[in-house]
């Protein structure tokens, strides 16, 4: 195989690091997706707790019990429904 | 040219142990394979970094649900890669984005994603480098950061950084195409 270290530099550059809290999230969901469904129903039928999620959803999360990472709330808030 | 197919030589055991809801495994297989994927939605579909994001979690997602199906776990890495491939098409189209591709785009998109396999099997090689090597080469090819930024960080004299890096990249392509061409047994730092 022939390749030089021109070579070898210019494929380093091609795989930069994805974002941190992308990764931590793909980590983290598979092993929380009971609580996920469960908020998300929650999130369908509580207009209160809808609001309080896109206020503050990390107090709110917890305030209701839910322990989870600011990377795995951000992935939430991305799939949360517009209205009940 | 051939690519070395480096992450299938550890994949067995640590696809068995994801799919066996190892979380730790599925930690590392992420972290092994979150460049790649972020890589092709990128580089090779250049979906904006918002699409990207949420195809990014659909593919570890679908990869997680859907390991029991994989018959070959030397396989792994381009099952990754057209679960990704089938993801940002499935989102092109949604997007009504995806018009029909014509041979031309089609050559272009194989030949980057190409590219992109060759540099996961560099990055493959990068991890079995003396970790100061892998982190020199690292910040310098990945994070893009200046002489001076690694001079500081390391603790190492500025005008050292360019022979050093030289040294770790013979050595990474030493590694890469199956021999040690560095004789250096500080490990080329």
């Amino acid at each position: 195989m022939s390749m030089d270290e021109h070579e070898i530099g210019r494929l380093l550059r091609l795989l930069p690091a994805a974002p941190a809290e992308w990764t931590q999230a793909a980590q983290e969901l598979p092993f929380l997706s009971a609580e996920l469904a469960d908020i998300m129903e929650r999130a369908r039928g509580d207009g209160g707790f809808r609001d309080g999620l896109r206020t503050d959803a990390g107090a709110t999360l917890k305030q209701h019990g839910y322990d989870l990472s600011p990377s795995v709330v951000a992935h939430l808030m991305r799939i949360l429904p517009d209205e009940g | 040219m051939d690519i070395p197919s480096t992450p299938a030589a550890a994949a067995p055991s640590l696809v068995d142990r994801c799919r066996r809801g190892d979380r730790e495994a599925w930690r590392e297989l992420v972290e092994t394979y979150s460049r790649y994927v972020y890589a092709i939605i990128l580089r090779g579909y250049r979906l904006s970094e918002s699409d990207a994001e949420d195809v990014f979690q659909d593919v570890f997602a679908r990869v997680f649900e859907r390991l029991e199906t994989l018959r070959d776990d030397e396989a792994l890495r381009g099952w990754i890669a057209q679960v990704t491939r089938n993801l940002c098409t499935d989102h092109l189209r949604r997007a009504h984005t995806h018009e029909e591709l014509s041979d031309a785009t089609v050559t272009d998109l194989d030949e980057r994603l190409t590219d992109l396999d060759q540099a996961l099997a560099v990055r493959q090689a990068l991890t079995r480098l003396p970790p100061g090597c892998a982190d020199i080469l690292d910040r310098f090819f990945c994070q893009d950061q200046s002489y001076r930024s690694i001079s500081a960080a390391l603790g190492i004299p500025p005008g050292t950084i360019a022979s050093r890096i030289s040294r770790c990249l013979q050595r990474l392509r030493g590694e890469f195409v199956g021999r040690d061409e560095s004789s250096d047994p500080s490990g080329g730092i």
